[in-house]
């Protein structure tokens, strides 16, 4: 295990950093859910000013948000989501495309392990951290609701858990496609572009579906819509098995990868 | 033994290598030499793995390449041409980290390498210089004491100090048994420390022998000073280099008396009759056609 401990003290602060980047970002949030709570009059009376599809676009919806998970659900985790992905997707170009970039995989080839171990304890190690900044987020959403919500508002501490749920998926998931186009792109610079791109792309092409119908087929290009923020805030439903899909198919993108890392040439 | 059998690699359409073979005894240093995109780099990249060849046959051990590799990994020894490690890590943490990957290192032969070195493990890698990457390169082929070497270019960058400390410790390791593949285009070097040579042109190897049967195969250089005239003897033998007053031919040994008699008959000041460098019979093979006759 000893590249899974290089690995882990290598990108130990760097997950943090994101990790407290993601903290923030509540702490930020969540505290202002009371007060938009107080003004939702206001804002309801401005959403039915405005298309429905283009309020479902940006996960606004009136009903969400007579929710206080639900107006953090809306903004709070859209934001959580793009920032989720672009930090597993650096992570995973950290680990894997980073050791072709110094060419440093060319050390690591020649020693004593074989392709797979060194694949398997670098994705562990990813997985790990990416667990770790999830479970921490939902840990700290959990808290914070507590503290700034739960003295003046009921809120569902199901839907906060599958917020957090989502996260890790969704980390996952983006971790495992960079891991990929790391393993097949031999670079840095080209394996964030991808992985970029696909964050943005994904997220946003998902939510014009309900702009443009003939964007139907983007549903299906995306993880987005099977771990619906609305629907999860309105029925108090958590798309458990959608979620595990996601991570199984995480899994598998993870085995693909490990598959093009023991056959691909080395071509730096 | 190390072992290269009708090798053939190709980069979609773009030649690497296209018919290379070789074989290295124990105790051997064999020196794969050639210019830039002869092929060199190329070869040694199949027997590390991180290419896999089109056709041919590469053998480490009784192991085949790619295909077994990881079954010699622990007795090989590979510095690439240009190093590169970890830009953050100090020296020091490499070498542990290097370390973690060989359970049974020998702590005397680890302390003794570090010292004839002069490894500075106190720096960064990204602060040292090329030479001093180049050491640290150096130790973490040898460290383990493998049973089989693979250097490519090894004293690129290396001041003569470190190149002559290179070559000791191959000496160290050939007496030991082991089995070293070393490219180079420094033919000095070559010439210095290999038993044997290949070299490679246009992904083939051209001509493969010992040191002693390369220089004897070679041609000699008349150099010839102030001659007059100069048309009949060109037309007979071959020029190679008139410069001022010293026009230079190169004949194969059985000319060289035909050659004095044509001489005679020509006005000259000086002459002499030299045994080329190996430099200069390298660069025979690589005139177009090889060596004319």
């Amino acid at each position: 295990m000893n590249v899974f401990r290089r690995e882990f003290s290598f990108q130990l602060r760097y997950t943090l950093i994101w990790t407290i980047v993601l903290l923030l970002w509540a702490l930020m949030f969540i505290p202002v859910t009371g007060q938009i709570m107080e003004e939702m009059d206001t804002i309801i009376q401005f959403f039915d000013k405005f298309p429905k599809a283009l309020l479902r676009t940006f996960n606004m919806d009136a009903e969400m948000f007579s929710k206080p998970e639900g107006v953090f659900g809306s903004e709070g985790m859209s934001f959580a989501y793009i920032l989720g992905g672009i930090f597993a997707s650096l992570l995973a170009g950290r680990v894997f495309a980073r050791e072709y970039e110094e060419k440093t995989i060319e050390y690591l080839l020649v020693k004593p392990l074989s392709r797979r171990s060194l694949f398997v304890q670098k994705a562990l190690c990813m997985v790990l951290f990416l667990l770790f900044s999830g479970v921490l987020f939902g840990g700290s959403i959990q808290l914070l609701f507590r503290a700034f919500i739960g003295p003046k508002y009921a809120f569902s501490t199901t839907v906060l858990l599958g917020f957090a749920l989502y996260e890790i998926v969704v980390m996952l998931f983006f971790g495992a496609i960079s891991a990929l186009v790391s393993v097949i792109a031999q670079s840095t610079t080209l394996n964030t572009a991808i992985s970029m791109a696909l964050v943005i792309f994904m997220y946003f092409g998902s939510t014009l579906v309900d702009l443009n119908p003939a964007l139907g087929w983007m549903r299906y290009a995306s993880i987005f819509p099977y771990i619906p923020l609305i629907d999860t805030v309105k029925n108090e439903q958590v798309f458990w098995a959608n979620s595990l899909w996601i991570a199984a198919l995480s899994g598998v993108i993870l085995l693909v990868a490990l598959r093009v890392f023991e056959k691909k040439e080395i071509r730096i | 033994m190390i072992l290269v059998k009708n090798l053939r690699k190709y980069y979609g359409k773009t030649r690497g290598i296209e018919d290379i073979s070789f074989s290295i005894s124990p105790g051997e240093i064999y020196g794969l030499i050639g210019p830039n995109g002869a092929g060199k780099t190329t070869t040694i990249r199949v027997l590390t793995g991180f290419l896999r060849h089109d056709t041919g046959e590469a053998q480490i051990g009784e192991f085949s390449i790619p295909r077994e590799l990881g079954r010699v990994k622990n007795r090989l020894g590979y510095l690439p041409g240009e190093v590169n490690y970890y830009p953050a890590l100090r020296v020091k943490q490499f070498l542990e980290y290097n370390r973690s990957f060989y359970p049974f290192l020998d702590p005397q032969v680890e302390q003794q390498l570090a010292e004839e070195l002069q490894l500075d493990t106190s720096k960064r890698f990204k602060e040292l210089s090329m030479g001093n990457k180049k050491k640290v390169g150096i130790y973490q082929a040898l460290v383990h004491q493998p049973d089989f070497l693979v250097l490519d270019e090894p004293t690129n960058g290396l001041d003569p100090l470190l190149q002559q400390t290179l070559y000791s410790l191959l000496e160290r390791q050939r007496a030991k048994g082991c089995t070293i593949l070393f490219s180079s285009h420094n033919l000095a070097e070559v010439e210095r420390i290999c038993d044997r040579v290949g070299i490679v042109r246009k992904g083939k190897i051209v001509l493969e022998a010992s040191i002693e049967q390369l220089k004897k195969w070679s041609r000699r250089l008349v150099t010839v000073w102030d001659l007059h005239p100069i048309a009949p003897l060109q037309k007979e033998f071959d020029l190679v280099v008139q410069s001022g007053k010293q026009v230079v031919f190169s004949l194969p040994p059985e000319k060289i008396k035909t050659f004095l008699g044509r001489l005679a008959q020509c006005h000259f000041s000086d002459l002499s009759i030299r045994q080329p460098t190996l430099e200069e019979t390298f660069m025979e093979y690589y005139r177009e056609g090889g060596p004319q006759e």
